[in-house]
């Protein structure tokens, strides 16, 4: 047996996961390589969890995704995912701030619609601006944001992202991807939108709205468990939906989601987060 | 529901690296001595990470009058032993670009039989001359290289020390900012290309790194003793 951690393997297992993982220099809340949670509402069930990656985990350093969630009220949740960009340097850093940021500019909203989406978004861009001052590229990290609330026309969810980090509806064992997927899919390489916006940064902000049928789950996902789930159609894409299977009835916990989220993949190395909301 | 469907073909991702190196007579002595002794490095530094070396593909092209494969792209855990390379006569830059048209097409159509998906090849174009063909026509090879209708186009770093020219190393690698260097001046090739085989695994365990970290891109090498050859940077 190795010495590395890995969780189930689906698809050609990663040599890179047989290794050790080292003992880093120090661990303090907010630099964990390890996140869980989750809970259930009247109205929803959600569960997230964000993994290091190994590339992270073999050279010491942190997850850099984020997770968040909202409830500011009964009926309505906002769920957040952020995937910082580790060759910006800090990025783990802007994926907290800006979780952080457009979770409480929801929590404190009076409306819950697309502009609602386009504000969190772009507080949690001037949250990492201002973080950052004239480093704030250092901070780089993409953002996805996206509003639930329930009503008797069933859950509608509307949401707003820059970067790659993805959403998807998980309706039985289908995965329905709500923004588009890879620009190049052959040949990845182009380069992705981020915050802080810039100038244009308009232009980077990709927009989308779903009405969740019954009995299916809103999955945000960053590009670590994303790309593997396009690229294993037979293996990623229904082991993970069999695994989330279990989230409304309680069979899933948080500690089992995340184990779930650290399988051992061939050439898939990337910081991993998987969010899950079902509305009862 | 704006809805996008996903694949049918189980995929793993690669990250595909050529090296394309001059073998013309001017490299013959202690020059090419130094590449073969520093190619097994490559193998033995890119296996020491096994993140890196579930990622890459590394294939190795020659040229001087013509242009031929000496290992074909492949997984290096396979690789028992690096092949050795030999001087032999002119130094035609279209043989060289041709041939990596060629070859990455037919590789990159094999690996998606394989089940592969390939992050942007890259290209590492190492010459100690100037081209002996007409610049028309290793011009017009390397248009067909880089068109950026051909969607598998590289990206290219180019590496020059002996009687390489600055001005046409900086083409070959498409004016592009960091992609193109050259040795100091008087910097003996003895001390050159011991370091740039160095920096050539330094940029292919960097740039694969920034694969696996959802950030592909080209990583240049740090290299004391060469300098980059500076360009235009476009909007």
């Amino acid at each position: 047996m190795s010495p590395g951690w890995a969780g189930p393997v689906w698809g050609e297992p990663s040599a890179a996961t047989d290794a050790a993982v080292p003992l880093r220099r120090r661990a303090v809340p907010g630099e964990a390589c390890y996140r869980a949670d989750g809970g259930q509402s009247a109205e929803f069930v959600v569960l997230a969890a964000s993994v290091a990656g190994v590339a992270h985990r073999l050279s010491g350093r942190r997850c850099e995704d984020a997770y968040a969630w909202a409830l500011p009220r009964p009926g309505r949740l906002a769920v957040i995912v952020a995937d910082g960009v580790s060759t910006a340097g800090r990025g783990g850093e802007g994926a907290d701030i800006a979780v952080g940021a457009a979770c409480e500019h929801l929590l404190a909203a009076e409306g819950w619609g697309e502009m609602e989406c386009l504000a969190a978004l772009r507080a949690a861009s001037e949250a990492v601006s201002a973080a950052g001052g004239a480093s704030a590229a250092e901070l780089s990290t993409t953002l996805v944001v996206a509003l639930v609330s329930v009503s008797e026309a069933g859950a509608e969810v509307c949401l707003a992202r820059v970067g790659d980090s993805s959403a998807f509806v998980l309706a039985g064992a289908e995965w329905h991807e709500l923004f588009p997927g890879r620009a190049e899919e052959e040949l990845r390489g182009s380069v992705i939108g981020v915050l802080p916006l810039g100038s244009h940064g308009g232009d980077a902000i990709e927009i989308a709205s779903v009405v969740l049928p019954g009995g299916a789950a809103l999955v945000l996902l960053t590009d670590g468990v994303a790309d593997p789930l396009r690229d294993g159609p037979g293996t990623v894409a229904p082991a993970l939906a069999e695994v989330l299977r279990g989230g409304p009835s309680g069979a899933l916990t948080p500690l089992a989601l995340a184990d779930a989220a650290d399988f051992s993949r061939r050439g898939c190395q990337d910081d991993r987060t998987v969010l899950a909301v079902w509305p009862l | 529901m704006a809805t996008q469907y996903l694949g049918t073909e189980e995929r793993y991702a690669v990250f595909p690296f050529y090296l394309c190196l001059d073998v013309s007579q001017s490299m013959s002595g202690e020059p090419i001595a130094q590449v073969n002794a520093e190619l097994p490095q490559i193998r033995s530094s890119v296996g020491q990470d096994p993140a890196v070396a579930e990622v890459i593909r590394f294939g190795v092209v020659t040229f001087s009058e013509g242009a031929r494969t000496v290992l074909p792209l492949v997984d290096l855990a396979l690789v028992e032993s690096m092949p050795t390379v030999e001087v032999e006569g002119r130094t035609s830059y279209s043989a060289a670009f041709d041939h990596l048209r060629r070859v990455i097409e037919a590789d990159y159509h094999a690996g998606r039989l394989a089940g592969e998906r390939w992050y942007r090849p890259a290209v590492l174009f190492v010459s100690d001359g100037r081209p002996t063909d007409p610049e028309e026509r290793w011009l017009e090879a390397h248009r067909r290289l880089t068109d950026p209708a051909w969607r598998r186009h590289p990206n290219i770093l180019a590496f020059g020390f002996g009687e390489a020219v600055p001005e046409i190393l900086a083409t070959v690698a498409e004016n592009k900012p960091n992609r193109a260097y050259v040795a100091a001046e008087g910097a003996a090739p003895s001390a050159v290309v011991p370091e740039l085989m160095a920096g050539l695994v330094q940029s292919i365990v960097s740039s694969s790194a920034s694969a696996y970290t959802g950030s592909p891109q080209l990583v240049p090498p740090q290299l004391p003793n060469m300098q980059p050859i500076p360009v235009d940077e476009l909007e």
